[in-house]
């Protein structure tokens, strides 16, 4: 496994548990899909909230809590 | 070959390369856009009669995807599929009388300051009082903006100022207006680009302005997030940081292209700064803003990296612990100063891991 990629997974499990202020990109499959002020677009990591709980409008900011994280994608649930 | 009035016509653009050059096709559709012309970006339809081409002449890769494009469009042209095909943008600007010669079925190329002579030639206006007017192409939330046109860092292996020109600043006010507009049209994040950031203001003003710039758009109702892309690290303002921790509008989050660490690539690639410099500079970052996301971008194998050069810039990412990184294999670009250098390290059985890899759009770096 790629050193960067062992460094952005152990970041990524720090987050498990905390809530981050996400801006919704776009819906993508099952899930809408979103990023931190610590991502840019296309590039960084994502936030994925399953699309089947809440319904988000793209281009709209949410609280989401970090239930968790792969290397590069943190998942999360709404909490306002 | 189909024949249209003008009128009739319908535009389709296509952008090649990084966030300027889609910045800049999106001015060119607003000033179309503002001629009352139909304009569609990379449409995937075929109903447009007329393609513009926006390229990119950074690196190899970029280089094969421009003409590739070119060569595409030009045999729908030969086609009669298309009716006029024109080429604009870096790519064009640095190899215009080659292209002129080798893809002849190209109605006209144009360079990067030739904006007016590319709408004239699409039957349109240019209209200076639409600055800032922009058709933009990414979601309707977040927007590009670009706060500075060229670059005067002396980089070695690097093309763009042949392409771009030296660094021109756009006024404060003038960001401010375009931001405003953006906003207006939903806009909620700003993501700032120019070649680089961190001379902004130096031209204009004869001081680096960024941070006041930062204070004056995060005054924008409806901007909600700013952030920061490529912030070159020699003579970085550190009055940035400040605003960057203090504004809750300005994302904690930082650009910083740094390319390699060892002191010998780095003088070689003529950066202005050192190993301990910018060890000192992140500490600076993570000091001052904690949690700070720092991105950065680096190159292997450029001319005359050793193993030990290559080591050295291994272990100093596995202890720097950037938050996200991507990694270029270096490109030996001909009229920069690195060309005069022996490509060395490319050409050579280098490990794999060294020279393999082109862009890593997800960091997966290639150690």
């Amino acid at each position: 496994m790629e050193l960067q990629s062992d460094i952005s997974y152990r970041f990524n499990q720090e987050k498990v548990g905390q809530t981050f202020k996400v801006l919704f990109d776009r819906k993508e499959g099952e899930y809408f899909i979103g990023r931190t002020e610590f991502d840019s677009p296309d590039v960084d990591n994502e936030v994925l909230v399953k699309a089947s709980d809440v319904y988000i409008r793209m281009g709209d900011f949410a609280q989401v809590k970090i239930t968790h994280a792969d290397h590069y994608d943190l998942y999360g649930v709404i909490t306002e | 070959m189909r024949t249209k009035s003008l009128k009739n016509n319908k535009i389709n653009v296509i952008t090649l390369g990084c966030s300027k050059n889609i910045y800049d096709s999106e001015v060119l559709m607003g000033q179309l856009k503002a001629n009352e012309m139909d304009v569609e970006h990379e449409s995937d339809k075929d109903d447009a009669n007329v393609v513009v081409i926006n390229t990119c002449g950074f690196i190899d890769n970029a280089k094969e995807e421009s003409i590739n494009t070119i060569i595409e469009q030009a045999e729908r042209k030969s086609d009669g599929k298309i009716d006029k095909l024109f080429v604009t943008g870096c790519f064009s600007e640095r190899y215009k009388s080659d292209l002129e010669k080798e893809i002849p079925n190209v109605n006209e190329y144009f360079g990067t300051t030739d904006l007016p002579k590319l709408l004239q030639a699409l039957g349109a206006d240019y209209k200076h009082e639409l600055i800032g007017e922009r058709l933009t192409t990414t979601p309707k939330h977040y927007a590009f903006l670009k706060i500075a046109e060229g670059c005067d860092r002396p980089c070695s292996f690097c093309a763009i100022p042949l392409m771009r020109g030296k660094h021109k600043s756009k006024a404060i006010e003038d960001l401010v207006a375009e931001a405003k507009k953006l906003a207006k049209d939903g806009v909620k994040e700003l993501i700032l680009i120019a070649q680089d950031l961190t001379y902004y203001g130096l031209d204009l003003y004869k001081s680096r302005r960024l941070a006041d710039l930062l204070r004056a758009l995060s005054e924008v109702e409806g901007i909600e997030w700013i952030r920061l892309h490529y912030a070159f690290p020699t003579g970085f303002p550190k009055d940035v940081l400040e605003v960057i921790r203090t504004n809750h509008k300005v994302c904690n989050y930082i650009d910083i292209p740094l390319q390699h660490i060892s002191d010998s690539v780095l003088k070689s690639m003529r950066r202005g700064t050192t190993h301990e410099k910018t060890d000192a500079l992140l500490r600076k970052f993570r000091q001052e803003v904690p949690g700070i996301a720092i991105r950065t971008s680096l190159i292997v194998g450029y001319p005359g990296e050793t193993e030990e050069d290559f080591q050295e810039l291994k272990q100093w990412v596995n202890d720097t612990a950037f938050d996200r990184l991507g990694v270029f294999t270096y490109s030996h670009e001909e009229n920069t100063h690195a060309y005069l250098l022996e490509d060395d390290v490319l050409r050579s059985k280098t490990p794999k891991g060294r020279r393999d890899n082109g862009i890593t759009k997800r960091y997966l770096i290639p150690f």
